[in-house]
């Protein structure tokens, strides 16, 4: 049976198959939500850790716990715990990582009942200081982990299991890599399969499944066709391909991301050399580009643009882009504040900008769909 | 460059939307306000536009005039004169559900820089250039990303400090105690340092002392101020004169101004109080405000309510920080702030434990009306729910539910933004309050 | 050669015919639900014309039903139709605003091509549907909104933006004794001012050229005009520029296959009407 692409579709429809059955097996899961909770912990401490996400069904039942004016992916998340879809997972870990996610947490503590809860707290400055401190909550976390998993997490044991994440990164990166081309090898869409079925299952299980993925990808004959218009797609939590097929449907090839379920996940690894805890803090607070992290610099404001958003340019011209769509959530503070920044800075190295604001459940397809193939008009 | 016409052209002319107040404190604080701008331009020391960051003394000390966008944008509002400023940046593609103090901040700036001059609807002459801008995270995102935004519209230096609490349920522990006042401290060294460089002299620490020092009392007098008001029977102190009255904590303190306005305050209820003093002459209805920002374009709500013998005892929107005293072993002013923040958030922390809450996260954030209801001989609860605002509108379904389980209170959810009119239904918020008064009134006939 | 541009639009379907002047123009009822109505007004306009649907040359159709007729060759948004209906009709045009029944858009143009554009298809408040529900409520002919409104000697101000909340508004203003002429110059103002609003975000440039069925609409043209802070261009049939912009399109795309000897792309079309499921 081939335990790629194919599996990988597979799981996206079904993403917690295979958790619960590890769950039968004795296992216990740890569900995270957003980017930045290090997986390295959880897998380290024999646990399996499980992306949280949600779904773009209506929201039924979280308006009796949450506002409706806030997020509405984590509404959506809420929404699925109230209604126990999210009972296989045995503990969570909530980041401080922006403040709707972080004022959720004690909503859904109180609600969604799980065995172990643990806040993370993260800085959101990139200072010394501030690396100290999340070294410290990660080795609060830790202990924590250690103390639901009745195990101790070594050191060696820790850099075991950050090597085998950054294996993991790595081949993300590589299948990335098989987008560069024309037609990319890969769609925006399987992308997103991919990806969403990798943070569902153990890591291990996940490294095997991109390797058999990019080994089918590199040889396929039935990929993606060669569109006139390839494009960039910048945003937070994509986590469903309604949006990305919609983009691709109206005739264009999405060729690199840069999104939370995307390469701002897996984009840089752990460094492998000294403190584990320090150089988990390092790639999380210092390496993944989340506009809800304070970039700190000196300077005019040209630099100050370029050391925030020169990557996104990089990543466009590398992948040979000739448009980008932001896609921003409503009620996003940071992307929202982020947005017209980000905008101009590529309009500006002459990359044309479609800037949509989105209330993450689609509500009104056909109006995406003028706009998007307006944009494309407007740019071939 | 857009061709649009000059916005003032097209402005309607203002309506009075301030709320009458019941106290001689709170009506100084509009003088207080408008001097907080006048002085910026005309005392000819450096100016900074400062987020409210729970470090006012920092600036006092090295003789800066400290402005504050959020501010200016809630007196805009008062004047209706904020949407123009909301259309300009939205212009520029900020969206319409990001907070409206920035909205009006940007624009603010945007239509100066289109203009070439200060537009001349800008309330109190409006805010005066700056040579530096401070941010913090501290109680929510838009704090520390709007003033990034600001270099489109001004080449001014901006400074963004950490300001983290930890939840309730480790506060306590001594190792996190350690690892929060460690980073807390080092986060505001750095404001420190920024500032030393901008104003090209260094930090007078035996000046900040003194400065901390007297804030410490102040905040005493701030809290004690507000408790001895809210539980007292008739009312002396309503809502709209309390949500006044927190300017001089958030904007000038460490300054004599604000030890004095407080020790004023204090006098002042202190005196109603024991003279049985109130607001309305019969007080049917006790109501809390529960959360959210106020309405900052219609204050005059207040006074609606209060028409048909309602008022709002107390509000936990902005709640004094009870600090714990510091231990005289801690010398070092900045040393003092932190402790004195992080013994505010314990002490928020205990109550709610005392609730039987034991995770909240809530470190300045939402105050909790749980904590009131009793002592304050509350009737009913309304809560504000603010478009734009993330930071106080996130957890009060959830407070509500607590409120229902514990207390059997009704609450009442409004729902506009603190500054942005557009989003605000007069005649839909007069039905709400007074259906919820009718629903007050039944209960109170029913026994219950 | 004969080109013909379709416009579909929820309520108003039009259809131009042309070679190198326009031959037939035609707006008719798009029809409810299933855009059933829509190949009438091609047949209508065929009629007119004098010409066979075969001796069309390229079809191409817009708007809202766009995709779901089966008589064109190439469906192109509205947005690029526009804008290059309205360069036709007004060389100069950096900025179109087309405000219809059910939606608004601001498009900015340079050389006759898209440059930028934006749309409120969500909120009714900036839209035609805002006059006919107040049109409805008052009793009054959409058609005689406008020079109504121009009688106003004291507009007042509706705040709300709601459309629904401005409509209560709007009879409880009138209830209080506000003659009816300020009440409508304040509804003129407010569409104005929301779709203008929205424009902005474009950087408006001059000449501005407003379309749509609401283009028709005196009042709110003058409201514009006052935000805009000069004098705003409208064609005399507000309603064709899409439909114009689309048969000049399927011309160009028709024109550059022949220079350039490549085949022209067909869709496989039949004159029928749309069905539901396509």
């Amino acid at each position: 049976m081939a335990k790629g692409l194919d599996w990988a579709k597979r799981l996206y429809e079904n993403r917690s198959q295979r958790a619960k059955e590890l769950r039968e097996e004795g296992k216990k899961v740890i569900g995270y939500i957003c980017a930045f909770p290090p997986r390295e912990l959880i897998t380290a401490a024999g646990l399996v850790p499980y992306r949280i996400t949600g779904t773009l069904e209506p929201i039924a039942e979280a308006d009796a716990y949450l506002e409706t004016l806030m997020c509405p992916y984590v509404r959506s998340c809420l929404d699925l715990g109230i209604k126990k879809q999210y009972d296989f997972v045995d503990g969570m870990i909530w980041p401080h990582t922006c403040d709707n996610i972080q004022k959720t947490f004690d909503i859904w503590k109180h609600y969604v009942p799980h065995s172990y809860f643990h806040y993370l707290d993260v800085p959101h400055m990139p200072d010394p200081s501030s690396f100290e401190f999340f070294a410290k909550e990660l080795d609060v976390l830790k202990g924590s982990l250690e103390e639901f998993g009745g195990v101790k997490i070594t050191e060696e044991c820790l850099k075991e299991a950050i090597g085998v994440h950054n294996e993991n990164r790595a081949l993300l990166r590589q299948l990335t890599g098989l987008r560069k081309q024309a037609p990319p090898l890969i769609s925006a869409t399987e992308m997103t399969q991919v990806m969403m079925a990798a943070m569902s299952i153990p890591v291990y299980e996940s490294n095997e499944m991109l390797k058999n993925i990019i080994e089918e990808v590199s040889t396929r004959k039935d990929g993606p066709q060669n569109k006139a218009t390839r494009l960039l797609i910048y945003g937070c939590e994509i986590d469903d391909i309604a949006f990305i097929n919609l983009v691709e449907e109206c005739g264009a090839n999405v060729v690199i991301d840069d999104l939370c379920m995307g390469t701002r996940d897996y984009w840089k690894d752990v460094v492998m050399e000294g403190d584990p805890l320090k150089n988990l803090a390092h790639r999380i607070l210092g390496e993944i580009m989340c506009p809800r992290t304070f970039r700190r610099s000196r300077g005019t404001r040209q630099q100050d643009l370029d050391n925030r958003f020169s990557y996104i340019r990089d990543f466009a011209k590398e992948f040979n882009v000739n448009g980008a769509i932001l896609y921003i959530i409503r009620y996003c503070d940071t992307f929202e504040f982020d947005a017209p920044e980000v905008r101009d800075y590529l309009e500006e190295a002459g990359i044309p900008v479609l800037h949509l604001e989105d209330d993450y459940s689609l509500t009104s397809i056909q109006g995406y769909k003028t706009r998007i193939q307006a944009f494309l008009e407007m740019i071939e | 460059m857009s061709e649009q016409k000059n916005p003032e052209a097209t402005q309607e002319v203002p309506k009075r939307t301030s709320a009458k107040k019941w106290t001689e404190s709170a009506r100084k604080v509009r003088g207080l306000v408008r001097d907080m701008y006048v002085r910026a331009f005309t005392e000819g020391k450096p100016v900074a536009w400062v987020m409210f960051t729970l470090a006012n003394e920092l600036f006092v000390a090295m003789d800066v005039v400290p402005v504050y966008p959020e501010n200016f944008a809630g007196l805009c509002a008062t004047k209706r004169v904020g949407n123009p400023f909301i259309d300009r940046a939205e212009a520029d593609g900020f969206s319409n559900v990001s907070c409206s103090y920035a909205r009006i901040g940007l624009g603010y700036a945007a239509l100066w820089k289109d203009m070439g001059e200060i537009p001349s609807f800008a309330p109190d002459g409006g805010m005066a250039k700056p040579i530096m801008m401070v941010g913090s995270s501290l109680v929510c995102d838009t704090r520390y990303k709007w003033f990034q935004t600001y270099s489109r519209y001004m080449d001014v230096p901006y400074y963004a400090f950490d300001m983290l609490g930890p939840p309730a349920a480790t506060a306590y522990r001594p190792d996190v105690r350690e690892q929060y006042i460690k980073y807390n401290l080092a986060q505001l060294q750095g404001l420190v340092s920024f500032m030393e460089e901008r104003l090209g002299k260094k930090m007078d620490w035996d000046k900040l002392d003194e400065i901390v020092r007297r804030g410490e009392k102040t905040y005493v007098l701030w809290y004690d101020a507000y408790m001895l008001a809210g539980g007292a029977v008739p009312c002396p102190f309503p809502a709209e004169d309390s949500f006044n009255c927190f300017f001089p904590a958030f904007f000038m303190m460490g300054e004599v101004e604000a030890l004095d306005f407080y020790q004023g305050l204090y006098d002042e209820i202190k005196y109603k109080v024991d003279n049985k003093i109130g607001s309305i002459p019969e007080e049917k209805y006790r109501l809390l405000w529960g959360g959210g920002l106020p309405p900052w374009h219609t204050m005059q709500i207040f006074n609606y309510v209060e028409e048909q013998g309602a008022v709002f005892v107390f509000q936990s929107t902005y709640l004094p920080l009870r600090f714990a005293d510091v231990p005289d072993r801690i010398t070092d002013p900045l040393e003092r702030m932190v402790h004195s923040r992080y013994e505010a958030a314990i002490s928020r922390a205990e109550l709610d434990r005392k609730l039987g809450l034991f995770d909240l996260c809530n470190f300045v954030g939402l105050g909790n009306p749980l904590l009131f209801v009793d002592e304050f001989k509350v009737d009913g609860v309304v809560m504000h729910w603010l478009r734009s605002c993330r930071g106080t509108t996130i957890g009060q379904v959830y407070q509500k539910n607590l409120l229902e389980e514990r207390s059997n209170l009704p609450t009442l959810f409004l729902e506009s933004d603190m500054c942005d009119v557009r989003d605000y239904f007069e005649a839909d918020w007069k039905v709400k309050l007074s259906a919820f008064l009718e629903t007050l009134e039944a209960r109170k006939r029913a026994g219950s | 050669m004969y080109f013909a541009g379709v416009d579909i639009g929820s309520t108003m379907t039009k259809v131009v015919i042309m070679d190198e002047a326009v031959l037939a123009c035609v707006i008719g009822p798009t029809g409810a639900e299933h855009r059933r109505l829509a190949n009438k007004v091609m047949e209508e306009a065929l009629r007119q014309a004098n010409l066979s649907f075969d001796e069309i040359s390229y079809v191409v159709a817009t708007g809202y039903g766009r995709i779901s007729v089966p008589f064109a060759d190439k469906q192109i948004t509205e947005i690029t139709c526009h804008a290059k209906g309205v360069s036709s009709l007004f060389p100069t045009v950096h900025t179109a605003i087309d405000i219809g029944g059910q939606d608004a858009k601001g498009i900015k143009i340079a050389d006759g091509r898209v440059v930028g554009f934006v749309m409120n298809d969500k909120c009714a408040a900036g839209t035609g549907r805002f006059l006919e529900v107040i049109a409805d409520d008052l009793g009054l002919r959409l058609e005689e909104m406008g020079e109504l409104s121009l009688n106003s000697k004291n507009r007042v101000e509706i705040s709300s933006t709601c459309t629904v909340f401005a409509a209560q508004e709007v009879v409880s203003r009138i209830a209080e004794g506000t003659p009816i002429e300020d009440v409508l110059a304040g509804l003129h103002e407010a569409i104005a001012s929301r779709v203008f609003r929205m424009v902005e975000r474009l950087k408006i440039e001059r000449d501005v050229v407003v379309t749509g069925g609401v283009a028709k609409n005196i009042g709110v043209v003058k409201a514009l005009e006052e935000h805009a802070g000069f004098p705003v261009l409208v064609p005399e049939e507000p309603l064709l520029t899409g439909a114009v912009g689309a048969a000049l399109l399927g011309k160009e795309l028709t024109l550059n296959a022949l220079e350039s000897g490549r085949p022209i792309e067909r869709g496989a079309r039949r004159l029928e009407e749309a069905t539901f499921f396509k």
